[in-house]
């Protein structure tokens, strides 16, 4: 179960501890200014940062280490660049400035001190002493210099590029027109004035204190709904219709009615956030993750009455990418076995996996049954496209039993507890299928098997292909790249690129095995819920294999970046070009990326 | 003649600012000033301005609300401050710090720097109170340079050395 709930709990101090440590890795021992720049970056989101920066690089700038002492010399600086006056208070002090004196005078570690540890040193004093007008600074250099320390001073010192942070306010008490009219009726003698200052200041107040309370609450309707979604989800996931009792039934339909009511709080909640808010990424998940538990539970509970209501946004995504590839393996027209007024249960199978999608494929073929007979074999042919007819009805259990693997991970964080309701719900299918196999087996009579009995010998091969694949999944490290077929770039899009590499191997001439890279280079951010999806032509077949991993870090133009590997196996048994169909889904920070369904015709992939 | 016996008989007004952390006891000192009487306070969300006789000094007394989010607006009481009082809770150890920081910030303001400097360090009638000349060195005091300051232990509550400190006050501030 991998919901993640709130974020993280730690506090600045240990996040400015952790990027501490991570700069002066003993094991890196190399700069990474990446890194110092983040660090800068905390520190100006962080009241007190500046002097637990200083506290904690003290001691490196004097580490016997050089490769240390260097590193830290280096934070300084760009702390001093970055960090604003805050900094600049800090290190203009003689409690700081003496610190630095002790590693270049002789009376001190001035004799231990690494020749280049010392010339920094002096560097960087004289450049604030220009740069910076801190009396004290001065103050140290000159004394220096009077020492006989410093004889002469550094010639080549970049110039000091100072850049003012962003402070650290609270927009309710930074208000300039209300600042400006403070200060005005602060400066009357009238002792209305005064008041109708303090009345100012205990409204911002009040008004602090209401936003401090809506966040609270929000935290709180968050982690209640959450809370129950986490419930419903395992409750779900052990859900057994055999086994279950009354009161795991009430529990689940208590839980599920709960979550009805609670939801339209969370547009409530999102529509009370401001836009830039971070929270509101919070919401939209737990919406999501909403949705799309309603939606397990209106499948497994009330399958035969209500439709998944089409407003879910999520959900019907992932049906329709469910129905895209079980329809591959299902070719089930309900509507014309309805009209034949026999086989109930395949109405209930429709239900489960209808959608705009199917219904357009249902009025098709609607079509070419009431023309003739032979499209009623057209029908049929489809119906048991993937169930090997030949062996027996245990044979019609593996391909269900199979079908998860194929599913598209939709996100691959909430994967894992996706499956089991889809598990039932395949059981379910299991079962009508299995009726429906007898039906057809113990009923000669009818013209269909009949004229079923004709084709299979035709279908078999192909649905072997679709079956082999169903059961079959590849190593990334068997795969051998091809080198006729150069990488396919199939998307490229806000600093992210997806390529499709070909593998010269495969387990059967009729499978094609890709492999998606994906790559980030976006410098700001962390990709993450990285997830795509793909569907092909009918007449094939796709199995999206489990992505790598669903986020990339942040890019660093120095480091090899770190990519998403993803295997996909295309059956492709009629040998016809392959038409790719795709959708991509990922976000940067707070902000989602949904990229529209997109079509590529995969070059020489046949 | 007539300008001293105008320094001698009219009374000398001083605009003073007092700050400090919340729960520092500003509000406390200034009642014990103003009525004699320890009176049970709540936290100030604005500010409490009072005058303030004493030996014939007028002392407008500004008490601001001390809590973090509030500290922001403590910058608007700074123009024409000829005296800071800043209190602080000897025996909240823990955040001394914090007071140190704060008052230097005060202090480092441009309309700050002419300004006298009073520390009241209270709660002296704590067991755990800091003693002034440790709370000096903790408050970055000693190290200041051109500026005129004090430190003056106190107990709001009973009243010692609150009068002590506005005597020193109406001596440094000319």
């Amino acid at each position: 179960m991998n919901f993640n709930f709130m974020s993280s709990s730690t506090t600045p101090r240990q996040e400015i501890e952790s990027l501490f440590n991570k700069i002066f890795s003993p094991i890196k021992k190399e700069l990474d200014p990446n890194l110092v720049g983040q660090l800068c970056l905390k520190l100006n989101s962080d009241l007190d940062g500046a002097q637990l920066a200083l506290d904690l690089l003290t001691p490196k700038i004097q580490s016997s280490q050089e490769w240390e002492a260097l590193i830290a010399l280096y934070t300084l600086e760009a702390c001093v660049k970055n960090c604003g006056e805050r900094f600049h208070d800090l290190i203009g002090r003689f409690r700081f400035l003496n610190e630095i004196i002790k590693l270049v005078s002789p009376k001190y570690y001035g004799n231990k001190t690494s020749d280049k540890v010392k010339q920094r040193c002096i560097e960087i004093l004289y450049s604030w002493s220009v740069h910076l007008n801190r009396p004290k600074i001065t103050e140290a250099y000159e004394m220096l210099k009077k020492q006989g320390i410093v004889t002469k001073d550094p010639t080549h010192v970049e110039k000091l590029e100072i850049k003012i942070p962003p402070r650290v306010t609270n927009p309710i008490f930074e208000d300039d027109e209300k600042s400006r009219k403070l200060q005005k009726l602060l400066k009357s003698k009238n002792p209305q004035d005064l008041e109708e200052a303090n009345r100012i200041i205990k409204n911002m107040v009040r008004q602090d204190e209401l936003k401090t309370e809506k966040i609270s609450n929000r935290i709180n309707e968050l982690e209640h709904i959450n809370n129950n979604i986490k419930l419903l989800n395992e409750m779900l996931l052990n859900y057994n219709s055999q086994r279950v009792n009354e009161s795991e039934k009430e529990t689940i339909k208590f839980l599920y009615d709960e979550l009805e009511k609670l939801r339209p709080n969370l547009i409530n909640l999102a529509s009370e956030t401001d836009d830039n808010d971070e929270a509101l990424a919070d919401i939209i998940k737990t919406n999501e993750q909403c949705e799309k538990i309603i939606g397990q539970y209106k499948l497994i509970f009330l399958k035969s009455t209500t439709h998944v209501p089409s407003d879910d946004k999520l959900v019907n995504i992932k049906e329709k990418d469910e129905d895209l590839l079980l329809t591959d393996s299902f070719k089930v027209n309900s509507d014309s076995i309805d009209s034949k007024g026999k086989y109930d249960p395949l109405k209930e199978l429709e239900d489960l996996f209808s959608n705009s999608n199917s219904v357009s494929i249902t009025s098709n073929n609607k079509d070419l049954l009431m023309s003739d007979n032979k499209s009623l074999n057209n029908n049929f042919e489809n119906l048991f496209s993937s169930i090997n007819l030949n062996s027996n009805i245990a044979a019609l259990t593996t391909p269900v039993q199979n079908m998860p693997y194929i599913m598209p991970k939709n996100q691959v964080q909430t994967s894992s507890v996706v499956k089991t309701p889809q598990l039932k719900a395949l059981d379910d299918l299991n079962q009508l299928g299995k009726n429906l196999m007898e039906k057809t087996l113990n009923d000669p009579n009818t013209p269909l098997t009949a004229a079923l009995g004709a084709n299979v010998s035709k279908l078999t091969s192909e649905n072997e292909i679709f079956n082999f694949l169903n059961g079959f999944s590849m190593e990334l490290e068997k795969i051998k790249p091809n080198n006729q077929i150069g990488p396919y770039e199939l998307y490229n899009k806000n600093s992210v690129k997806i390529v499709l590499f070909f593998a010269a191997n495969s387990p059967n001439e009729n499978i094609n095995v890709c492999v998606l890279s994906v790559t980030s280079l976006n410098c700001d951010s962390t990709l993450r819920n990285f997830n795509f999806q793909a569907a092909v032509p009918k007449s094939m077949k796709l199995k999206l294999q489990p992505a790598s991993r669903s986020d990339l870090p942040v890019y660093n133009p120095i480091l090899p970046p770190t990519a998403i590997t993803q295997i996909m196996l295309i059956a492709n048994p009629n040998k016809e070009q392959v038409k790719l169909k795709f959708k991509v889904s990922y976000s940067f920070d707070t902000k989602d990326h949904n990229e529209p369904d997109d079509v590529k015709t995969l070059p020489n992939l046949y | 003649m007539g300008k001293i016996l105008t320094k001698l008989f009219s009374n000398k007004q001083m605009r003073i600012l007092m700050l400090g952390l919340d729960a520092a006891g500003k509000t406390t000192i200034l009642y014990k000033l103003k009525l004699n009487d320890s009176v049970n306070t709540i936290p100030t969300v604005g500010f409490n301005v009072e005058c303030v006789s004493y030996k014939n000094v007028k002392f407008n007394v500004w008490d601001v609300g001390g809590q973090d989010k509030i500290r922001p607006l403590w910058r608007h009481y700074y123009t024409g401050t000829q005296g800071l009082i800043f209190v602080v809770d000897s025996a909240d150890v823990d955040r001394i710090d914090e007071a140190r920081q704060e008052l230097h910030k005060i202090i480092s303001d441009r309309e700050m720097k002419d300004a006298v400097i009073l520390v009241f360090a209270n709660k002296q009638d704590q067991k755990e109170a800091l003693k002034p000349d440790v709370l000096q060195d903790r408050l970055g005091l000693s190290t200041l340079k051109d500026r005129t300051w004090y430190i003056q232990p106190c107990s709001a509550i009973k009243g010692d050395g609150l009068y002590e400190g506005l005597v020193w006050l109406s001596t440094a501030c000319k």
